[in-house]
């Protein structure tokens, strides 16, 4: 995935709460495999950790032209994963990552309950440290935190430098129009905790039923279910009660009129 | 019924907050929209009338993003608690993939709740579907009120949950309760796409 050129150091809102994060990052971009190694950032959502990471690239890239930088979401890698291995073209994507000088991993927390992703970065970490390539990865937990994920790669991923990002301070956000249109700190940090904790776990629950979905689809013993598809809203059938007096009565806004038009 | 799309890889589940006028459905949505980080949720929809009460319904779109490789959103609705707007609440029933029914703790709503609690299985059953079958929570909202204008959860669910579904407290204004009633609702969901046990049908 390509680095966001918007998000470089020099857009990046320094404050207390990420003083450490934003150092940490600006040394392993200045000497790549050698100040900190891995890099990992924590904390909640919102607070500049993803800013960080295209901030490293940017960097490196500018430090050390035709250095070979591979930014990816957790999910982004594990989509590469499963293409690589389902069209048998593994060495193919092995290949790719072993000429990468700096990995930037997002979004590290979906790890969890991964277990053949986390074979395969564990593998590959394993060959960029032997080489001393950099490996940066950011994650609203700190490793330990990080659920049904196998011990090897905690620590692994513990075997660096690990910082965690905080709410910026008055000052720092009175600085940023941005963060200035955030909710407060207190408030910011329930917001993301609350939702990234749902959406940690149904994702713990999608993965699980797609697996045993898929795995149902592969089992030639399994008695085929009903394929439960989307039926396209042409072939529905048209429900014409919609067509009474409480619909009658009510002028639409438009976009609630094209929602209503896609449910009919 | 869920909507399981291998073409396009795609998941979506259709939720419906059910319950008696002013029960506080549509604060459930607005509090999970409040949560909600910008780029995860879609426009909510609500159509109220100039006193505030929802006339047709609430619509919260959530995209939960990549997950083992399906694009997966969850589409929330309420729907009007309002006697009146019987055909409406039918219609917007049509397909759930899952109900919450949100409850008035205070005592004196506890007739309301009872007849809407008969209006969902009525509705329910025109459709063919045994509330048996269908994923389905219950939230007891207003807990925060004064033990002296509520009823415990304990009789709630003596009085309405006759089926022993989960049941959460709530205090949907201020969120207590709001999360765990939509995350359980959430995984009985998602366990009937793979037929675990534990969805129901």
């Amino acid at each position: 995935m390509r680095l966001d050129p918007r998000l470089r150091f020099d857009s990046f809102v320094v404050s207390a709460g990420n003083r450490l994060a934003a150092a940490a990052a600006r040394a392993v971009a200045e000497s790549p495999g050698h100040a900190y190694n891995p890099l990992f950032i924590y904390g909640p959502a919102g607070l500049g950790k993803t800013h960080l990471l295209h901030a490293v690239g940017h960097l490196m890239e500018t430090l050390h032209p035709g250095a070979a930088v591979e930014y990816a979401s957790l999910e982004e890698f594990v989509e590469q994963l499963h293409a690589a291995v389902s069209s048998g073209q593994m060495d193919g994507l092995t290949r790719r990552y072993d000429r990468v000088d700096l990995l930037l991993i997002d979004d590290a927390q979906l790890l969890s309950g991964r277990a053949e992703t986390q074979a395969e970065l564990l593998r590959l970490f394993g060959r960029m440290m032997a080489r001393d390539k950099q490996v940066v990865l950011a994650s609203s937990r700190a490793p330990q935190d990080l659920a049904d994920v196998d011990a090897g790669l905690v620590g692994f991923l513990s075997g660096g430098l690990v910082v965690d990002v905080a709410p910026p301070d008055d000052a720092a956000r009175a600085a940023s129009p941005v963060l200035a249109s955030l909710p407060s700190p207190s408030l910011a940090r329930a917001t993301d905790s609350e939702f990234e904790d749902f959406l940690s776990e149904i994702t713990v629950v999608v993965q699980q039923q797609v697996q045993a979905m898929e795995a149902g689809a592969r089992d030639p013993a399994r008695p085929a279910r009903p394929a439960r598809l989307a039926t396209p809203v042409a072939a529905r059938p048209r429900d014409l009660s919609w067509l009474d007096r409480e619909k009658v009565v009510w002028t639409w806004p438009d976009v609630t009129s094209r929602m209503i038009e896609d449910l009919r | 019924m869920s909507l399981v799309n291998y073409t396009s890889r795609e998941i979506t589940c259709k939720i419906v907050y059910y319950g008696p006028g002013r029960s506080g459905k549509t604060t459930n949505l607005q509090y999970i929209y409040s949560q909600v980080p910008p780029a995860r949720k879609g426009q909510m929809v609500s159509l109220a009338t100039q006193t505030d009460r929802t006339l047709f319904f609430d619509f919260l779109p959530i995209d939960l993003g990549k997950i083992s490789g399906f694009s997966t959103r969850f589409q929330l609705y309420t729907v009007p608690g309002q006697v009146y707007y019987q055909t409406t609440r039918k219609l917007v029933l049509q397909d759930a993939d899952g109900v919450v029914f949100v409850a008035d703790s205070q005592a004196r709503q506890l007739e309301e709740n009872i007849e809407s609690l008969q209006d969902l299985h009525e509705n329910l059953a025109a459709y063919g579907v045994d509330v048996r079958h269908l994923p389905f929570v219950m939230q007891y909202n207003k807990q925060d009120l004064p033990a002296d204008l509520i009823v415990g959860v304990r009789e709630l669910d003596d009085q309405l949950n006759f089926r022993g579904a989960p049941s959460f407290a709530a205090d949907a204004l201020r969120g207590p309760g709001v999360f765990e009633t939509l995350r359980s609702l959430s995984e009985q969901v998602l366990r009937k796409l793979g037929g675990a046990p534990g969805g129901g049908a």
